[in-house]
């Protein structure tokens, strides 16, 4: 687990619902309260043993409002949104969405990722379907490597792949211009909708 | 009888093999297939992660054109896809305010609901099931395959709604038998195989990807069926680096709509089994 400020007492009542708490369940609907650490979650949960803190220890530091400890930890972004947490929550608590939200706060929030290959993966990959109007997975592999120092690592796959036809070298365009206005307005309303 | 068909971005690159098995597939099965004209990716596996309203957003775009087709059912061969578009579907009717939002960003509204159908759950219908039967005219009893469904297709069940058990699924498994294919009960049907973090965090994926291969071999497993571009690719082509950690599997990964295709007789230089990492083509010959 991260190092972090310890929390003062009384943000652990019992009970307390945090203020981050009840902003994630203003903007994503998901109320961490529900859940009353069964353990359902981490025990399916195939990425469990690479995180720092189990998925349980997410939603229950959410719901006591430790937004530094959740935001710095490496369990949301590693995330594959594998769904068996959100399938097998008895209390319909919606983990998925719990991560969604992290990983949402911290792009916007611009939280150091404990994982920057995979928040760099994220953008770089948005950024070129905002440009094309679909993945072009050439890009990203190659954007990606450079960005994270992984050339040595990396061009092995992509040379096996594009021998076997499976990456295009050049991106095709599908869309591009509804596409790059379609991000645009949905950039705008989720300002709209943080003002309101 | 005609579908929309989502035609996605990994279809048309590393999952070609996925999108020309099936348009072979479909076309002996007289069903019609048409791609909407303006369509945009899904937002996959990275919108979610950057804005919920991205990933809400996209899918409904894509749905909206193929209510401007004059159709009501959409096929979406690529789990990612159809995951999202369940999600965002089922978010947008449980909220009417996102609702309103998303028809405004998309200039659409919508008039109908649009059923998004994997091509497993199409596949599977009676009268579908009973035509494939008919048509099959090569023998490939002899290989012993396990169903692979992985993640997005079966969880969330709640979005999904994936016509199938979610912790066991059978489709795969009955449509193979229907065509006189050997499928194998094994403990890995739906275990995540890590896809989206194969550039990211290989050493994750290979750990992923070798306890569900251990399985397959385990129970006899001579090949392996997927309904997914990330569980194709990410089986097929870590096998060589599990290799080198000494760990030898040559099991070959079709996808299903590839081994249905061979066992309506359709050659293999139709399809494009080259593109598979691992050889996919010598275990196709019976032992003489």
């Amino acid at each position: 687990m991260p190092d972090s400020n310890p929390v003062p007492e009384y943000e652990l009542l019992p009970g307390h619902v945090s203020e981050f708490s009840s902003n994630i369940k203003a903007m994503h609907g998901i109320d961490a309260n529900m859940c009353y650490q069964c353990g359902k979650c981490t025990s399916g949960c195939p990425l469990n043993e690479y995180m720092d803190m189990t998925p349980t220890q997410v939603i229950h530091a959410v719901r006591l409002g430790l937004k530094e400890l959740v935001l710095n930890s490496n369990t949301y972004w590693l995330c594959v949104a594998c769904g068996t947490c959100t399938s097998r929550c008895p209390q319909d608590t919606g983990l998925l969405q719990v991560m969604d939200a992290l990983a949402n706060i911290a792009m916007k929030e611009g939280i150091k990722p404990k994982e920057p290959a995979v928040a760099a993966f994220y953008r770089t990959g948005l950024s070129l379907v905002k440009r094309f109007g679909m993945m072009y997975e050439a890009g990203v592999a190659g954007l990606l490597t450079l960005k994270t120092g992984t050339l040595a690592r990396d061009a092995g796959l992509g040379i096996r792949m594009l021998k076997k036809g499976k990456l295009d070298v050049l991106p095709h365009s599908q869309n591009a211009g509804e596409m790059k206005r379609i991000f645009e307005r949905v950039a705008q309303k989720e300002k709209e909708l943080a003002g309101s | 009888m005609k579908y929309a068909y989502y035609n996605s971005c990994s279809l048309r690159s590393t999952g070609k093999e996925y999108d020309n098995s099936l348009q072979h597939v479909f076309k002996a099965l007289d069903i019609e297939l048409e791609e909407p004209k303006n369509w945009v990716c899904c937002g996959s596996t990275l919108a979610h992660n950057a804005s919920v309203l991205l990933a809400d957003t996209l899918p409904l775009k894509n749905l909206a054109e193929v209510e401007k087709m004059g159709l009501d059912e959409v096929m979406v061969p690529c789990t990612a896809c159809y995951n999202r578009f369940k999600i965002a579907q089922y978010e947008h009717e449980d909220d009417r305010r996102i609702r309103h939002e998303i028809e405004d960003i998309i200039g659409h509204t919508f008039q109908k609901d649009i059923s998004v159908l994997h091509p497993l759950e199409i596949l599977a219908l009676d009268q579908n099931l009973e035509k494939l039967k008919t048509l099959v005219k090569r023998d490939l009893s002899h290989l012993k395959v396990v169903s692979y469904y992985g993640c997005l297709l079966v969880r969330p069940h709640k979005e999904t709604q994936f016509r199938d058990n979610p912790e066991y699924p059978v489709t795969m498994d009955r449509i193979l038998s229907a065509i006189g294919i050997k499928t194998l009960d094994w403990s890995h049907k739906v275990e995540c195989c890590g896809g989206s973090l194969s550039i990211t965090r290989p050493d994750v994926v290979l750990d992923l990807t070798s306890r569900i291969l251990d399985d397959a071999k385990a129970v006899g497993a001579t090949a392996v069926a997927v309904p997914c571009t990330f569980c194709q690719l990410n089986l097929d082509i870590r096998q060589e680096d599990l290799a080198k950690r000494g760990k030898t599997y040559d099991m070959p990964i079709y996808y299903f709509t590839e081994l249905i295709a061979l066992a309506l007789g359709i050659p293999e230089r139709e399809l494009m089994l080259g593109k598979h990492f691992v050889e996919s083509e010598k275990v196709l010959a019976r032992a003489t």
